[in-house]
């Protein structure tokens, strides 16, 4: 039997489907761990801002001398991890997002860039990029949760990595 | 204008603005079928729907207490599910994707439900983004100068994608067109 051009305008009574099991259970992982990374950047915020109040009161005796060379105040830059449990990947799509966002708010690199921490940082961009078409592949071809967890684990762990080289890098090493 | 608004009553979202996670999970029951049902249709992966899904309701609950009740919620949840999706389909590597196979999808068909299945397995072989657009055109009931909006191009891009989308899904539900029978401009289906 073949169908006429009527069938196109039965697209809206296709019907609705359920909601796959243990989405809202990785929704609320997902609030949780957003919530928690707030809390983390909160702190981060605060203790930023002690510091550079405790620096300020030094700083006003020494300003007749040759500055010396700025001591970046931005020690807790780099947050602690956000914990995350066993069930799903949510928090870790959370954390590689936060993660990401660091790295965008870093001060730029200095001009001149040590070979090594330069090799490292490519290195590292390579190895995020093979991760995500891999994650590309997983999703494309509805990989088990297992696997795609693994990936995007695997992804934190290399934006982890990342962070700390570029914020090695702003320190001027 | 876009489809009617899906009902969830203001007590509960009065609640679920407080707060309470009990009003969210209510929210989540009522809508969530419908915005998995759209992100699926929309995006032909259901790995991709699932994580539309869950990100559209982590990105809801997050931001409960700024939605002002000026729209319908269902409305307003849709219309950040549909963003969501549209960030997939705009996405290099969901273009990538290899082609999908030409063979026709209404083979023997015999009753609604194998209608249904066959028009499920057609749109899934439409390419992403005209999908996206007969999905919003179609059903959910944007404007092309809407969708155009939505995607960031033209009103008439909007419109040819819909034809095109169109001309895929009868090729696949019906095999290939006689030559005089293959205008994009269908009036029965308002593409021009």
């Amino acid at each position: 039997m073949h169908a006429r051009a009527q069938d196109l305008l039965k697209l809206g009574e296709l019907p609705e489907l359920a909601p796959p099991p243990g989405v809202w259970e990785r929704v609320l992982e997902g609030v949780g761990a957003r919530a928690a990374a707030r809390r983390v950047r909160r702190r981060v915020a605060i203790a930023a801002s002690v510091i550079v109040a405790a620096a300020a009161v030094p700083l006003a005796h020494v300003l007749t001398r040759p500055a010396p060379p700025p001591t970046f105040t931005l020690v807790r830059l780099v947050p602690d991890r956000v914990p995350w449990g066993e069930t799903s990947y949510a928090p870790l799509i959370v954390e590689s997002a936060r993660l990401e966002k660091v790295l965008a708010e870093m001060p730029a690199p200095p001009p001149l860039v040590a070979g090594a921490t330069a090799g490292a940082i490519v290195g590292l961009e390579d190895r995020i990029a093979y991760v995500d078409a891999q994650l590309s592949y997983a999703a494309a071809r509805d990989l088990a949760p297992p696997y795609r967890k693994a990936l995007w684990g695997e992804r934190v762990e290399l934006m982890n990595a990342l962070v700390q080289v570029r914020f090695a890098q702003t320190q001027g090493f | 204008m876009p489809n009617p608004p899906l009902p969830v009553p203001t007590e509960i979202v009065a609640r679920a603005r407080s707060g309470d996670r009990a009003a969210h999970a209510e929210i989540y029951a009522a809508l969530g079928g419908p915005v998995f049902t759209l992100a699926r249709r929309m995006l032909a992966s259901k790995a991709l729907a699932e994580d539309v899904l869950q990100e559209t309701f982590v990105e809801v609950i997050c931001n409960i207490e700024r939605f002002r009740g000026e729209a319908d919620i269902g409305t307003w949840i849709k219309r950040i599910a549909i963003n969501k999706c549209l960030m997939h389909v705009r996405s290099s590597w969901v273009s990538r994707r290899a082609p999908e196979m030409d063979e026709p999808v209404g083979e023997h068909r015999s009753g609604l439900v194998d209608d249904q299945m066959a028009l499920e397995r057609a749109l899934d072989r439409v390419p992403d983004v005209a999908r996206a657009v007969v999905w919003l055109h179609d059903v959910e009931g944007y404007t092309h100068a809407e969708i155009g909006r939505l995607m960031g191009r033209t009103t008439s891009f909007s419109k040819s994608q819909l034809a095109r989308a169109h001309e895929r899904l009868r090729e696949l539900l019906e095999g290939p067109q006689p030559q005089n029978e293959t205008s994009l401009c269908t009036p029965e289906l308002k593409t021009c």
